[in-house]
């Protein structure tokens, strides 16, 4: 994907928003207890009562060492709410985003090639650092795909549960604006994963809202 | 309902170990495919290829891999072959729900460790393959089953079957490119979901410990169906030959090289 694909002029159909919630599960989560289920169930709760529910698909992953994709991507209201996991060691985050990065664009270039009006959301909590080996081992095709899912218009969420979100953030390529420091506090986490579902809500509500006028307003 | 296996061992009576992939245009597509898998295996062989061919066998859930690829090892006669499923490295039911997992079947629900040392095995050309199985009533792993080939008579063929066998998923990489060659079992959807939730009855029916009916209905719609756009449906142009089934399951052509079903 290299072409400028923002604008999608001639899109039709009823506007989609694909969103992802990536949440770390590494040891060092434990700590938290059952936060980080509660964070990610009431992010999907808030998504499902938002304005713009009927446009938005959602999808779930988890990474220790290993990526596990436990909402497959899916109308948010079709949902039910996620079971206890248990952590793993091993903290595989560049190599997660870089996975679910290539996946989203694939997806949102499909959907445009058929003349859909998608947009798509990322938003990665973690407290810890890549520990990949060797080390670094995922970088190129984190920052090829952060390049395409740019290009694309994504919306990308940096969430660092005590650690800086604006190093987290650049250190992921995502822009630092939209980046969250979260001390690591369960109540934190909450209100952190309800800041995070605002700002999809947001973004999906915005989207949705331009890509009607731009219907209406299209001739014929 | 006609089951492919059926179809698969009627052509298998009529396939003889030295027909070739010039047969007339009359062979019905499972002759044809075991024609072409023979013909791979002795080009492999005849390539140097010093272990056995490995073919992944993809498809919807419900549309008849398993079935399938025992009667394309029992069609083949001659070629040693062997069938492996990746139901069979799936996560005891613990082990499963430990990382999220309420159901199997999705990537993620199976022992990667398992799979990767039986790829070692199996890619190393070992003389022998312990074999995973898994008992799906109890949902725990019974012990292996080790296949011994001698070097005077080594594995010509494996066939791997999975619904996702062939994806790039999160942990099957390995399994990705460890295949030489993909078969593409193509089905409607709505016809494979049937046929899934119409198996799952009769096991139920059976006795077997199984889901309710709307139990598999939801986690068709939410655990598998979902994943089908993702890592099912591209392999399709990948893949490289599609046998196309019928609402009936019934085998209705086969595709070599560049699968067009009609």
């Amino acid at each position: 994907v290299s072409a400028k694909r923002k604008p999608q002029a001639g899109a039709t159909g009823s506007p989609k928003v694909f969103t992802t919630l990536v949440m770390d599960r590494s040891h060092s989560m434990t700590r938290f207890g059952g936060v980080p289920l509660r964070a990610i169930n009431s992010y999907l709760e808030r998504l499902k009562d938002s304005e713009a529910s009927s446009a938005i698909e959602v999808s779930v992953v988890v990474f220790d060492h290993a990526t596990d994709i436990l909402v497959p991507m899916q109308p948010v209201h079709r949902v039910a709410p996620l079971g206890p996991y248990a952590h793993g060691k091993g903290t595989r985050l560049h190599g997660t985003v870089a996975d679910v990065l290539e996946r989203m664009v694939l997806r949102v270039v499909e959907a445009q090639a058929t003349g859909l009006a998608v947009a798509a959301s990322v938003a990665v909590f973690t407290d810890g650092e890549d520990t990949s080996l060797p080390k670094d081992k995922h970088l190129a095709r984190l920052r090829r795909s952060v390049i395409e899912a740019e290009d694309l218009g994504f919306q990308l969420l940096a969430i660092g549960i005590g650690l800086d979100g604006a190093a987290l953030a650049q250190q992921l390529w995502f822009p630092v604006q939209l980046a969250q420091t979260v001390d690591p506090d369960g109540l934190e986490i909450l209100k952190a994963a309800a800041d995070v579902s605002q700002m999809v809500e947001d973004f999906s509500a915005h989207f949705t809202h331009d890509r009607l006028l731009k219907v209406r307003d299209e001739p014929g | 309902v006609t089951n492919p296996a059926n179809e698969a061992t009627a052509a298998a009576k009529e396939s003889a170990p030295s027909q070739t992939p010039t047969d007339g245009p009359a062979a019905d597509p499972v002759s044809q495919l075991v024609t072409w898998l023979r013909q791979e295996v002795v080009e492999a062989r005849a390539a140097g290829l010093r272990r056995p061919l490995v073919v992944g066998l993809v498809g919807l859930p419900g549309s008849g891999k398993s079935t399938l690829a025992a009667a394309l090892c029992a069609a083949l006669g001659d070629v040693r072959a062997l069938t492996v499923s990746l139901d069979d490295f799936y996560l005891e039911a613990p082990a499963r729900r430990a990382r999220g997992f309420v159901h199997r079947g999705p990537p993620g629900t199976h022992d990667l460790a398992l799979l990767d040392a039986f790829l070692t095995q199996l890619t190393g050309g070992a003389a022998t393959l312990d074999v995973p199985q898994f008992d799906r009533d109890s949902e725990l792993r019974q012990p292996a089953q080790p296949r011994t080939y001698p070097a005077a008579a080594p594995l010509d063929l494996c066939l791997i079957e999975g619904w996702f066998v062939g994806a790039a998923a999160p942990g099957y990489e390995r399994l990705a490119s460890a295949l030489d060659r993909l078969i593409f079992l193509e089905m409607a959807e709505e016809s494979a979901r049937g046929a899934r939730l119409g198996r799952e009855a009769s096991r139920r029916a059976a006795g077997h410990k199984v889901m309710s009916a709307e139990t598999v209905a939801e986690f068709w719609a939410q655990a598998l169906a979902p994943h089908f756009a993702t890592w099912v449906k591209p392999l399709r142009s990948r893949a490289d030959v599609v046998l196309c089934l019928d609402a009936e399951h019934r085998p209705t052509a086969l595709q070599i090289g560049k699968p067009r079903c009609p």
